[in-house]
């Protein structure tokens, strides 16, 4: 994460109310810097990345864990991250570049972590044009997926297709 | 931080609007907050004065629902998104403790 980095979301939870109230704008340069970044990246992106980069909000939706699945023809496998929000399942699908990787913030995380859901994300492109995402999950655990190609799939649970 | 004395904050009720705006109703009390959030409803903290914004709603919250954690807005969600205190963990509880800041503001409910 380089914008909604941990340490500034931990800084929301300071001792002191001066650091707090300099964590507020320092979110906020940080939203602003991001959207900044997104338009500078959005030609490196496919369109839906772009799209989902720019209205992708998971924030407080139940994560309900990852499954990594070969893909035999095409060499690389998929990812899929499961959440839910509200009354919809949430799938994002990806086709990966790499393993993903999860790791443990750097720092002691006071938050629970029981019942995980999505905190922040935020996408990136690299030089090679290797797409990322990154999610901050509220278990202090962050996710990295590289990957070529991404989906979204949203499926009402009280509302299914018809038949 | 200022210097200035500011007025203490005011609490009102909750909903939200388009695009992650919290639209505020009436005034409540303190003690009807807690309550409010008992009952997994919003309330929203309005003030010019940040960190008396902030202390509010956490007591508020933790007086709800017990440990609390900040969250501020994310990017994806519009400008009248408001940082908030929820319950940590979730638990069954809905809701949350949304506040001011210089920045970002509560709106006011439409009238007809």
């Amino acid at each position: 994460m380089k914008y909604f980095t941990p340490e500034l979301y931990l800084r929301f939870r300071s001792p002191g109310r001066e650091e707090v109230v300099e964590a507020h704008d320092d979110w906020e340069a940080a939203i602003d810097s991001y959207r900044q970044h997104i338009k500078e990246i959005g030609p490196s992106m496919t369109a839906n990345v772009r799209n989902l980069a720019e209205s992708l909000c998971l924030h407080d939706a139940e994560y309900l864990g990852m499954a990594v699945l070969p893909t035999p023809d095409a060499g690389k496998p998929l990812a899929v991250l499961l959440t839910r929000q509200n009354t919809s399942r949430v799938f994002l699908v990806y086709l990966l570049a790499e393993q993903p990787l999860t790791r443990p913030v750097e720092r002691n995380w006071p938050f629970s972590k029981e019942q995980v859901h999505w905190l922040y994300d935020e996408f990136d492109v690299d030089e090679g044009g290797v797409q990322q995402h990154e999610v901050l999950l509220s278990n202090g655990q962050i996710v990295t997926l590289r990957f070529h190609e991404m989906q979204l799939i949203r499926h009402n649970v009280e509302q299914p297709a018809l038949v | 931080m200022s210097g200035k004395p500011t007025a203490p904050p005011k609490i009102y009720t909750a909903t939200f609007g388009t695009g992650g705006d919290v639209v505020r109703g009436r005034q409540i009390t303190e003690a009807e907050a807690v309550m409010e959030r008992q009952s997994d409803h919003d309330v929203v903290v309005c003030g010019q004065n940040l960190a008396d914004n902030y202390d509010l709603a956490e007591k508020i919250e933790t007086a709800a629902n017990g440990n609390c954690k900040p969250c501020p807005p994310h990017s994806a969600m519009g400008p009248g998104a408001l940082p908030h205190f929820q319950p940590d963990p979730r638990g069954m509880r809905q809701g949350h403790t949304f506040y001011e800041t210089a920045k970002r503001k509560s709106k006011k409910p439409k009238t007809s």
